[in-house]
């Protein structure tokens, strides 16, 4: 891989990675300039725990408005761009020489189809999951300042939306473009069966490892019902005092409203909750990010057997 | 006699159940020979150019390129061959020198210096995008990116398709020129028979995807002949029949002690296409599609 490459693989797609990378670091500027407005509101843990100081109220009002307004919407544009910077990258980095009739001039060149792929997808893979990569700490650094009492790398708080695993779906959805453009040869085809299988992919992906995750939940008791911050919540339940469990819709059943009673659990009773411990954090993020790369690999490895055999288009 | 290119019972069907766009064709081109190739469209001739790029695996027989099949090493294969397709295929993107640069990258022999002298002496500029050359620069530039690797076998796909005759007859004189300095063997696929006429020594007829006819274009011209159709044909054979420029019956005749005028090239062709029965024929220099 050489400077020419890199160059060429550049302007054969500039407009798309321009367009990217002049977007990525708009939204990365406006995130962190939104999480230090954040931080600068000085709403911070002494304003929650009881020990409020004059100020908090003012300060609540400046961190809320922030908080509800200006920082979703720079999260939600942020945390979309890298997954459409892979899909736009991916899908036309093979389809567009063969659409274009280019693949054969390259191919009747390059004794090695492989090394040519590899010069094309590499770059593309590199520039990707770098955007991506500083969008996603970008939304670390965003959430951390949104919930300022999480300690982000031991929380689920936006679990896929940020960090690394961010940067591994762009990744992967570049990967499967790449794949499903060799396979197809027509770019705007290619660009949607893309954004769909992709979309289904990951959405798939997460629930599956969603339902992996709650295998490996375990009951813990905490003052909030739902587990401590940064934990991942699936369920609650009630301890009696006599030690049995009930659910909710239980409890209400064995001990319903009436005029002398509320309702709810009998005194002596403990909420316990489903949860798997934000310290889990990094090792499930690794986990999903190796999942992922793993089928980036894969997908990688299809569009490569498909440019070895197919015709240049 | 050094073979270049070799066909063994070729045979090429794009799916079960459709026709042959190549079948049974044997091969063996000499080395040093330019050879046009020629036929109706789907006669098989782009298949077969294909075919020696790696571009197409034939469905039987085997291709050989200086002995090597491209199926099986098409590294090697690609590496003994340069290609104009039949578009130029230009990265629009690109500048044509960076189109040479690219060229050099795949292919560490490239010759650069050579490849730009002979774009210059077209006056065609290095800096300007593909996109901003005319049809005949870009065939011109394709042209010079195969010259320019040194391959010994050059494989040119209805590069002339596309341009005007001016172009066209530029196009040839560089191609031969260079081959003939080189000693390179070139493979030329084209409609256009009248221009290739000159450039070529050797006649392929493909029609309807079977060989109709090979053999150096001075044998060629040597054992044909045209006559009036019903015309006494003396010793010889009726080949084919086919309409003449003015609507006349014209008969191709081939063979010892043929009577009639002697045959151009264009009835050569003509008039073993309409033997092969592939496709209706008119004599206006093309073969119909």
């Amino acid at each position: 891989m050489t400077r020419f490459d890199v160059r060429l693989a550049f302007r054969l797609h500039r407009f798309e990675v321009i367009g990217f990378v002049v977007l990525i670091t708009l939204l990365t500027v406006a995130a962190l300039i939104t999480a230090a407005q954040l931080d600068a509101t000085g709403y911070g843990a002494h304003c929650w725990d009881g020990t409020q100081t004059p100020g908090c109220e003012a300060m609540g009002r400046a961190f809320w408005g922030l908080q509800q307004t200006q920082a979703p919407m720079v999260q939600g544009i942020l945390v979309m761009l890298p997954f459409l910077f892979g899909v736009l990258v991916g899908a036309p980095l093979v389809a567009r020489e063969l659409e274009r009739g280019t693949s054969r001039l390259a191919w009747s060149l390059a004794p090695s189809r492989f090394r040519w792929y590899l010069v094309r997808v590499v770059p593309g893979v590199v520039v990707v999951f770098a955007f991506a990569l500083v969008a996603g700490l970008a939304l670390d650094r965003l959430l951390g300042a949104i919930e300022p009492r999480t300690d982000m790398a031991n929380a689920f708080d936006g679990f896929g939306g940020r960090g690394v695993v961010l940067a591994a779906r762009a990744t992967f959805a570049l990967a499967l473009g790449v794949a499903i453009g060799s396979v197809m040869g027509r770019v705007l085809p290619a660009l949607i069966v893309t954004a769909v299988i992709a979309f289904v992919g990951i959405a798939g992906g997460s629930y599956v490892h969603g339902k992996w995750l709650a295998s490996e939940a375990v009951w813990v008791v905490t003052d909030t019902g739902t587990g401590n911050l940064g934990d991942l919540f699936f369920d609650q339940r009630v301890r009696l005092a006599d030690g049995s469990v009930m659910t909710w819709d239980q409890v209400y059943a064995a001990y319903p409203s009436t005029d002398a009673s509320s309702g709810g659990p009998p005194p002596g009773s403990r909420t316990e909750a489903l949860v798997v411990s934000g310290t889990r954090y990094g090792f499930v993020q690794a986990r999903e990010v190796g999942a992922l790369a793993g089928a980036s690999v894969v997908a990688l490895g299809i569009g490569a057997f498909t440019v070895g055999r197919r015709r240049p288009g | 006699m050094a073979v270049a290119l070799e066909a063994q019972g070729i045979g090429k069907r794009y799916r079960r159940g459709r026709p042959w766009a190549l079948r049974d064709v044997d091969l063996a081109i000499p080395v040093g020979s330019i050879t046009a190739l020629v036929g109706p469209n789907g006669a098989g001739k782009s298949t077969l150019i294909k075919g020696y790029v790696g571009f197409e695996r034939p469905t039987a027989g085997r291709l050989l390129v200086d002995g090597i099949d491209p199926w099986r090493d098409r590294g090697a294969a690609i590496r003994r061959v340069g290609y104009v397709p039949q578009a130029a295929s230009l990265y629009r993107e690109l500048s044509v020198s960076d189109h040479l640069a690219l060229a050099a990258r795949f292919r560490p022999a490239f010759d650069r210096p050579m490849a730009k002298l002979r774009l210059a002496q077209l006056d065609i500029p290095l800096d300007v995008s593909a996109d901003e050359l005319s049809g005949g620069q870009q065939a011109q530039v394709g042209l010079a990116i195969a010259l320019g690797t040194r391959a010994p076998v050059l494989l040119l796909d209805e590069p002339l398709a596309s341009l005007d005759p001016l172009a066209r007859r530029e196009f040839l004189h560089i191609m031969v020129d260079a081959v003939r300095e080189t000693g390179a063997t070139a493979l030329l696929s084209s409609h256009v028979i009248t221009d290739i006429e000159q450039a070529c020594d050797r006649l392929l007829v493909l029609g309807g995807g079977r060989k109709l006819l090979d053999l150096s274009i001075a044998e060629a011209r040597a054992t044909h002949r045209v006559t009036d159709e019903g015309e006494a044909t003396g010793g010889g054979r009726v080949v084919g029949r086919f309409p003449g420029p003015l609507g006349e019956r014209l008969a191709l005749v081939a063979g010892e002690g043929t009577r009639g005028r002697p045959a151009t090239l264009e009835e050569i062709v003509l008039g073993h296409l309409a033997a092969g029965r592939v496709r209706p024929i008119q004599a206006t220099g093309e073969v119909a599609a």
